[in-house]
């Protein structure tokens, strides 16, 4: 409409280092400006009462839910999902407040913006700016929490400005937007079954383990959350035979991922459970738009092993000799595995509860597949490895003492090996060196550890497209590098098999084959079509056995107000794109037709979807997922230097300067590793011989 | 029988409706000072396909229908006794346990699609530019108003000829003449909501549809002596509030065709005391009238949800109470509410299984049938009946005093439910306290007292903070006559109700409630070109949800309403302005200057409109 024509846009433009993401502030004119200043305190009382009353209300609904038993299964491919996002306490608190927080603000929205043709964009700056008045309860307990200790409970920071259709919080209607599932099908390679295109040509020569440091990087940065019932339990969006709920049992915070209409004339859609993900005051404790918690640090930490928080740390620890929990068998520490989950009945790390091998960690996602359990244990055998070398060499030192320090090294040798080895891989020498080479910055000490949504949503998860279905038993790969077949190899493990539910019977020789063989296997190539058990492809209507990883990942971005892939591409290359024609720099053309088959405008497609469709250059990822995780990494990497000075460098000489294949020599049994841990063993990237190294 | 209806009744007989008169035992409720009446319903040969047994058990139980709804509006393709006896050979073929699948077949094997009954029908009356207009100056709510209007065309339905021929072969309850549905999945007429219609089509000078529908109504009470919930014989057991006698009045108040309402007195009559006796429930030694429903089972429409929500009942006799508080709730319109639900604590804490509709008594029906009798009255005078009016007169007064004793509430300031269970009002915010109002169910000689606890009522409950309309209660459960949702026909209620009352703060509030609600209406339109059954209280400009489909357009009474609002308000209304009294927009506006903007908005508006609804 014409009203759109009264607002003035001026984009101020933030310096970063590396690349300008415009954060698209607005000046309000001066009616806007002075109406909404014309509110009065009594008012902003009311808004935030109602804001209060609205979230209180939904106890009622909740009570509902559950006495008709709508709530997350265990065991149900929900719960899988649930185990992914689990929220802590401080998470639900702090979520609770900030959606309060967001109520009112959209009574704001509602009863003075929109009523009056004030623009979203507008409304939000003016909201934002705008602090919850300090007569409301909102306010004392929006402040306990920004001033308290916290961990594990920040909000996601964004590179551009949310985008909502409401400018808030309300995601775009499916006649805006094409439907996250039948994107997703739409993209899976029908005719190879996703198997086929997915081998990765000759030059590529990035290996498992690559995508496994990328979710492990994932697991230590970012953990978007779901909202909670106010009671704490669990939200479920679709009906046990994974179809959509009656009305009357949709939680408000649901935004289920539903497939097209099987047939109208039965009405049913196939539905899998997406929950809106928890959110997070603003320090300010302003009004404005929805902020999601990250649960994760910001920095690299290792908090996925050791907890994101001091109590979750307590719970890792021996307090003996400075060790982590472990399940130790005989022999050396070689041998040990991670402790086992002693909360058979919560189902807090597996599905199952019969689950043998069910282990604990810092994060619920350990037991995400086997690759992450591997990744966990390399480091906490390397935590207790070095604790008691420490021990040892120092036999006064306390438990603490010997803890902290054998972390500190443990922590250290990760971010050594992440900056060195795997960022280069990721992003190519040349931008990963740009990112290291980052000393100084314009930013605030406590933003360092804050994480971007389009990092934690989109650009992290580009691994998915590069796992395949099953990992080949490699065990046997020569030191010649000729590869055997792998339509003649053992399957070591079918990741759908695995997830949440560890079934492999988990020993220090598996262990050791699943380290030997993903060293060994090629990745899949980086691109748009996902393997065919992380998506579900089958005919609309079959029940779905497992998730749909891409479809997931686009609603999330969507949840996450995330702005549309072009946005993003405009600002990493700095042009200007107007049609489809000008995505073809970056996609291959006739990934871009099938684009145009799907959206119907260039200007909708999801940042996660632009970002896989890219060819790949120098690294692993193409050129705007490149650019979004540098801009992440050299904010994570300055938090790294700061942290750094409060740790002890000597010990860190003498104990952490390890690269990664002495770091998989010294924590496994394998007698020979690659040069380089991210890349198959080639001419140009030996095998070293384990015992050279040690 | 009325010699004026032969015409009627003649065009009636083409129908050849073959019923047969069954009793049905009106059921005990769980109040021992319910008096207790028979029923005389009718049973259509339909009725053992589409409103019981074991055929409809069957198919509706094997899930193969999101909406319920849908398997009882499909055709038979053969009459009903042969798909009985086809049904009863493919059971025992399936060793009565047939798979999902087989149920499936044999629907398709039996059935042909659903809504085949009526056609698209243009109403011959349909006026291009219906005065009403003029009253709009705002450029675009003008163009909302023509838009409006243009949809009854596509709302208009008309019966196949096949209906009367095969009745037996369809669900839908024929009447003679065409009708204006609500929209969406209400792909039939239905009772209540066609007060609002027909309001909506006098206004659009469509006198001809208007009446056409209310002579309908009228020759189903002939026929089966009440109105049922919809045009579908499965809603044989239930009523709506019962607003035939105020569709004649606004018929009669628009035409001046008085003789119109004085040939209708006996059905008018007729259908006010089957009310009567068939609802009379007592209350601190007054008679009033509660919901009930006199039929047996889960509701057809909705079978599956209602047996799956019954699991928790033990015994036969506990579900088939439990159904008839369901199908109870539907006769009042609201289905579902927490103003229905009765804990055993007499609170309305719990959830749907708690509903006990026919041990509460609501205020807008014994108001409505207090209006009823006035009306009934006042037609009487037009015709000279003097023993006439002062019958119904009595009548009235009567229900009036019932309602002072009963329902008004000095302490809360509004008439409230009476729980006849725990013999206590219901101190819970429903539109419906506010409902005599709208039909002066009060002494007027009380104005100001009422007005001024009325309005400290309604500033107690917060009522006035939701930008998107008063909500239907202030409890969210789920179900759709609950928090957040907002009605048309409750905003409706409320706004004419305080108009009613007078007093000028009444009138201002009265206003202000009318006026978001037709700019929240039509910023929903505006982005979606749509109108909603319901809307969304914390949104303006957002439709509602929850109960157990999803949120239908169309919509019948969202339209009627918003025509007589846009009437109503048109001259001072202005969606570029701000009549709250803060107004910036006026001066949003005037940077561009309003001209400009006035005349861009209608050539555009009318471009993007008109291709939209072809």
């Amino acid at each position: 409409m014409w009203r759109n024509l009264i607002v003035f846009i001026v984009i101020v433009t933030l310096t970063n280092a590396l690349h300008d993401f415009p954060q698209s502030s607005l000046v309000l004119s001066k009616d806007v400006k002075s109406y909404l200043n014309g509110i009065s305190a009594t008012e902003w009382k009311e808004f935030a009462d109602s804001g209060i009353d609205a979230v209180d209300r939904q106890k009622r609904l909740e009570k509902s839910l559950l006495s008709s038993g709508i709530t997350v299964q265990n065991g149900s491919l929900s719960h899988i999902q649930l185990l992914d996002s689990l929220p802590s306490q401080d998470s639900k608190r702090d979520s609770e407040i900030a959606l309060k927080i967001l109520r009112s603000s959209l009574f704001v929205y509602n009863a003075k913006c929109v009523p009056n043709g004030i623009e979203n964009d507008e409304c939000r700056t003016f909201l934002e700016i705008k602090s919850v008045p300090s007569s409301s309860e909102l306010w004392s307990e929006c402040q306990r929490i920004v001033k308290g200790q916290r961990d594990g409970h920040r909000p996601f920071r964004r590179l551009m400005a949310p985008h909502y259709k409401n400018g808030l919080q309300e995601m775009f209607p499916e006649d805006r937007l094409p439907e996250p599932w039948p994107v997703s099908m739409a993209l899976y390679d029908r005719e190879t079954r996703g198997t086929k295109s997915k081998q990765s040509s000759e030059e590529d020569t990035q290996n498992l383990s690559l995508v496994q440091w990328a979710q492990f990087v994932e697991h230590d940065l970012s953990k978007p959350v779901v909202t909670s019932m106010n009671d704490g339990w669990p939200i479920e969006c679709c009906n046990p035979n994974q179809k959509n709920l009656l009305p009357r049992h949709h939680h408000p915070a649901c935004a289920p991922i539903l497939s097209k209409i099987a047939n109208p004339k039965y009405g049913w859609r196939t539905c899998l459970n997406y929950v809106r993900s928890a959110l997070a005051v603003g320090e300010n404790c302003n009004f404005g738009a929805a902020q999601q918690l990250n649960q994760a640090t910001g920095c690299l930490d290792l908090s996925q092993l050791y907890g994101f928080t001091t109590a979750a740390q307590e719970k890792m620890r021996t307090f003996s000799h400075g060790k982590l929990k472990s399940t130790t068998t005989m022999g050396t520490h070689l041998n040990d595995l991670l402790p086992m989950s002693t909360d058979a009945n919560e189902h807090t790390f597996c599905t199952t509860s019969n689950a043998s091998t069910c282990f604990m960690a810092g994060d619920s996602r350990v037991n995400r597949s086997p690759y992450s359990i591997l990744a966990y244990t390399l480091f906490m055998r390397n935590h207790n490895r070095v604790a008691a070398e420490l021990g040892s060499n120092n036999p006064s030192w306390s438990d603490e003492q010997l803890f902290q320090a054998a972390k500190s090294v443990n922590v250290d040798t990760y971010r050594h090996i992440i900056t060195n080895e795997w960022l280069p891989v990721v992003l190519g020498t040349q931008l990963a060196a740009e990112v290291q080479s980052k000393t100084e910055s314009p930013t605030p000490q406590e933003h360092l550890s804050e994480v971007y949504n389009e990092f934690g949503v989109a650009a992290i998860r580009f691994y998915f497209s590069m796992l395949p279905n099953v990992l080949h038993n490699n065990v046997n790969a020569d030191a010649d590098f000729n590869f055997v077949r792998t339509d003649i190899l053992q399957i070591l493990f079918a990741l759908k098999e695995e997830i949440y539910k560890p079934r492999l019977q988990y020993t220090a020789g598996k262990l050791n084959d699943i380290l030997q063989s993903l060293l060994h296997q090629r990745a899949m190539k980086m691109d748009a079509s996902y393997v065919s058990d992380l998506v579900w492809h089958e005919a609309i209507g079959t029940k779905p056995t497992h998730a749909d990883v891409l479809a997931f990942d686009i609603q999330r971005g969507r949840d996450h107000g995330l702005q549309p892939y072009f946005k993003y591409l405009e600002v990493c290359k700095n042009i200007k794109i107007n049609n489809w024609k000008d995505f073809e720099r970056f996609i291959p053309k006739d990934h871009v037709d099938k684009l145009k088959d799907i959206y119907e405008s260039w200007e909708d497609v999801d940042l996660i979807v632009g970002g896989i469709s890219e060819r790949t250059n120098d690294g692993t990822v193409g050129p705007t997922f490149s650019c979004i995780l540098a801009e992440q990494f050299s904010k994570t990497l300055q938090c790294q230097k700061h942290q750094h000075q409060q740790e002890n460098p000597i010990l860190q000489q003498s104990y952490g300067k390890i690269n990664g294949s002495r770091f998989l020599c010294l924590n496994s049994m394998l007698t020979a590793v690659p040069q380089n841990i991210f890349r198959l063993p080639s001419e140009r990237n030996p095998l070293i011989d384990c015992d050279d190294q040690v | 029988m009325n010699k004026s209806y032969t015409p009627l009744l003649l065009l009636l007989s083409c129908f050849a409706i073959v019923s047969q008169a069954r009793n049905v035992i009106e059921y005990a409720a769980d109040s021992e000072n319910t008096i207790e009446k028979d029923v005389t319903a009718y049973d259509f040969p339909a009725c053992q396909i589409y409103c019981y047994g074991p055929l409809l058990h069957t198919v509706q139980m094997a899930n193969i229908f999101r909406d319920s709804k849908t398997f009882v509006d499909m055709k038979l393709k053969k009459a009903p006794e042969k798909t009985i006896e086809e049904f009863d050979a493919f059971m025992e073929s399936k060793n009565n346990t047939p798979s999902d699948d087989d149920v499936l077949q044999f629907v398709n094997d039996h059935f042909d699609e659903k809504g085949t009954e009526l056609e698209v029908w243009t109403p011959t009356d349909w006026k291009e530019n219906p005065s009403f207009l003029d009253n709009v100056h705002d450029p675009d709510l003008k163009q909302w108003g023509a838009d409006l209007n243009a949809i009854w065309k596509d709302l208009g339905r008309k019966m196949k000829e096949d209906v009367s021929k095969n009745p037996d072969y369809y669900s839908i309850i024929p009447v003679p003449n065409p009708v204006i549905i609500p929209g969406g999945r209400f792909i039939e007429f239905y009772y209540w909501d066609s007060y609002w219609i027909i309001r909506g089509l006098l206004l659009s000078e469509m006198q001809d549809t208007a009446r056409g529908m209310i002579e309908n109504f009228l020759s189903i009470v002939q026929r089966i002596g009440f109105i049922p919930n919809g045009g579908r014989v499965y809603y044989w057991g239930r009523s709506q509030p019962p607003l035939l006698t105020a569709m004649v009045k606004a018929y009669v108040d628009f035409t001046k065709d008085d003789l119109f309402a004085i040939n209708a007195l006996d059905v008018l009559e007729h259908e006010f005391e089957y009310f009567i006796n068939n609802h009379t429930v007592q209350a601190k030694g007054h008679n009033l009238v509660a919901y009930r429903d006199s039929s047996t089972g889960p509701r057809p429409e909705s079978y599956r949800e209602d047996v799956e929500s019954a699991k928790i009942f033990d015994t036969e006799e506990a579900k088939e109470a439990y159904y008839s508080e369901l199908k109870s709730a539907a006769e009042s319109g609201m289905d579902f509410s927490s103003r229905w639900f009765i804990n055993s604590d007499g609170t309305n804490t719990g959830n749907l299984t708690q509903t006990k509709t026919r041990s509460i008594v609501p205020v807008e029906l014994n108001a409505i049938l207090y209006w009823n009798a006035k009306m009934i009255a006042e037609f009487h005078s037009k015709a000279d009946n003097v023993d006439k009016v002062q019958e119904y007169e009595a009548k009235a007064h009567k229900i009036l005093e019932a309602i002072q004793a009963v329902l008004w509430n000095e302490d809360v300031g509004a008439w409230l439910d009476y729980d006849l269970i725990n013999n206590k009002p219901r101190n819970s915010f429903v539109p419906t306290n506010l409902a005599p109002l709208w039909v002066k169910a009060y002494n007027i000689s009380d104005s100001q007292k009422i007005s001024t606890a009325v309005l400290k009522y309604i500033e107690e409950n917060d009522l006035d903070t939701f930008p998107g309309g008063v909500p239907n209660t202030l409890i969210q459960t789920g179900e759709q006559w609950d928090y957040p949702n907002v009605w048309p026909p409750m905003q409706y209620i409320l706004v004419e109700g305080l108009d009613n009352l007078g007093t000028p703060e009444a009138k201002n509030l009265s206003a202000r409630w009318g006026q978001r609600w037709v700019k929240s209406n039509f910023e929903a339109y505006r982005e979606t070109r749509s109108m909603f059954e319901k809307y969304d209280a914390e949104k303006f400009g957002g439709h509602g949800g929850g109960g157990e489909y999803d949120v239908q357009k169309g919509f019948g009474w969202t339209n009627g309403v918003i025509i007589e609002w846009l009437a109503k308000y048109g001259r001072e209304l202005s969606i570029s302005g701000n009549t709250d009294g803060a107004a910036p927009s006026k001066s949003l506006i005037s940077l561009l200057g309003v001209a400009t903007v006035a005349l861009i908005a209608t050539v555009a508006g009318r471009y993007i409109w008109r291709t939209w609804f072809k």
